[in-house]
């Protein structure tokens, strides 16, 4: 099995999140927004995509926390300044914020609106 | 570095840097360690362990040196350089190396050590010593835990069972030898936790949900001038006779309060066989960050 490269702490914290250029943002009446992406299916399954009638643009609603997770990533800001400024907001300790953004970052690197810039292991 | 973050758990008191949390724990009372970091990694290890007999405390800083993962496996008894530190004996060979600190206490028979990363100089006299001088014991009634938030002080008999740690989200619970339960819980987030509930909303439908039956609930309380809700419940006895036969225990009496300038929940709930006397909440909280 091959093996995962696990990230330091300190590389981790100076990742860049970056939003997805390609998203389309649709903001609603009561404050959420709804963004909008383009699947890009490989191989196989670019060609059986459409007889399948697979998703080709989901959509997601972005409320509450999630939102404002969203909001903070501005493609600048690093892993460690996001934490900082989630926790001074909410009164959370560090690590309390660290794990909070870790989740949420991961579930919107996982609907493909977030990806993450890992700087080298010597910068 | 001021200490400004008071820690208390099994066998210790001590105060260490503020921006050093507690990210690994152990909750029994016979042998465990804390593990203590800030963003750029482990700060401090501290750990308790049985032990019969006082230990020759250079031996052991010596075998500890030499262990592979330290880095230095050629430290010989010369290299050892030694401070005694409050109850501590300190020891470390090189700057670079870890070092490491030990204190026995005869009458729990306990042996105690912190590990600090390294020895710098700078370090050592800024927040390693200054660590161990703080150390105190944590031994007779009432007993105080502080950690996570949560700052609980209760009698002796009572001890620390489980303890679950999420972000933002801290759960004790303690168990009396007369089967008396204490359960304190600390979030964080409350809008997300409330979910634009009420607090009495919320509290009866959380107690719901852990197995208890309500009883009564009491809103527009205060508690130390926090909104908070009472509430009185039954759970099935968890112990012997009680559990088998399905029995309620009945005098369950609960708590939440909503600290707005720390933005954190609090609870307390306590339960116990038919005729046990709860503890008083002043007495066993005392709600801070």
């Amino acid at each position: 099995m091959a093996k995962r490269n696990r990230l330091q702490l300190t590389q981790q914290l100076a990742s860049i999140p970056i939003r997805n250029v390609r998203m389309r943002e649709m903001p609603e009446s009561d404050g959420s927004l709804v963004v909008e992406i383009d699947l890009a299916y490989k191989g196989l399954l670019r060609f059986i995509s459409r007889p399948l009638k697979l998703r080709t643009t989901p959509r997601y609603r972005l409320e509450g926390l999630g939102l404002e997770v969203y909001r903070m990533v501005d493609g600048k800001k690093t892993f460690e300044v996001l934490i900082d400024e989630f926790a001074i907001r909410h009164k959370l300790t560090f690590f309390e914020g660290r794990a909070f953004l870790m989740q949420y970052l991961q579930m919107l690197m996982q609907k493909g609106l977030v990806a993450i810039g890992i700087p080298k292991k010597d910068a | 570095m001021s200490l400004t973050r008071t820690i208390a758990w099994h066998h210790i008191k001590c105060a260490v840097p503020a921006d050093w949390e507690a990210t690994s724990y152990s909750v029994e009372e016979r042998q465990g360690r804390l593990e203590f970091s800030d963003r750029s990694g482990i700060r401090g290890l501290f750990s308790w362990e049985s032990c019969k007999r006082e230990p020759d405390t250079e031996t052991t800083i010596l075998s500890f040196l030499r262990s592979r993962e330290t880095g230095v496996p050629d430290t010989r008894l010369a290299d050892l350089k030694t401070h005694t530190v409050g109850e501590f004996r300190l020891g470390y060979a090189a700057d670079s190396s870890p070092c490491q600190a030990i204190c026995y206490r005869p009458d729990r028979q306990k042996l105690l050590r912190w590990i600090f990363p390294d020895a710098r100089a700078d370090r050592l006299a800024s927040t390693y010593m200054p660590i161990l001088q703080s150390c105190a014991p944590n031994a007779g009634s009432p007993r105080e835990y502080l950690l996570f938030g949560i700052h609980a002080t209760v009698p002796a008999d009572y001890e620390i069972e489980q303890m679950n740690v999420f972000p933002a989200n801290v759960r004790m619970l303690f168990e009396s030898k007369s089967k008396r339960r204490l359960v304190i819980r600390r979030w964080g987030l409350p809008e997300l936790i409330l979910g634009g509930l009420s607090l009495a909303a919320f509290y009866e439908r959380f107690l719901r949900s852990e197995g208890y039956i309500i009883t009564k609930v009491q809103e527009g309380v205060e508690w130390h001038g926090m909104p908070a809700v009472q509430a009185q419940y039954q759970a099935r006895g968890e112990h012997q006779m009680d559990r088998f036969m399905g029995r309620l225990w009945t005098n369950g009496a609960a708590m939440l309060w909503h600290d707005t300038t720390e933005k954190r929940i609090y609870t307390i709930e306590q339960i116990g066989p038919p005729d046990s006397v709860l503890l008083d909440p002043e007495k066993v909280v005392m709600a801070h960050g």
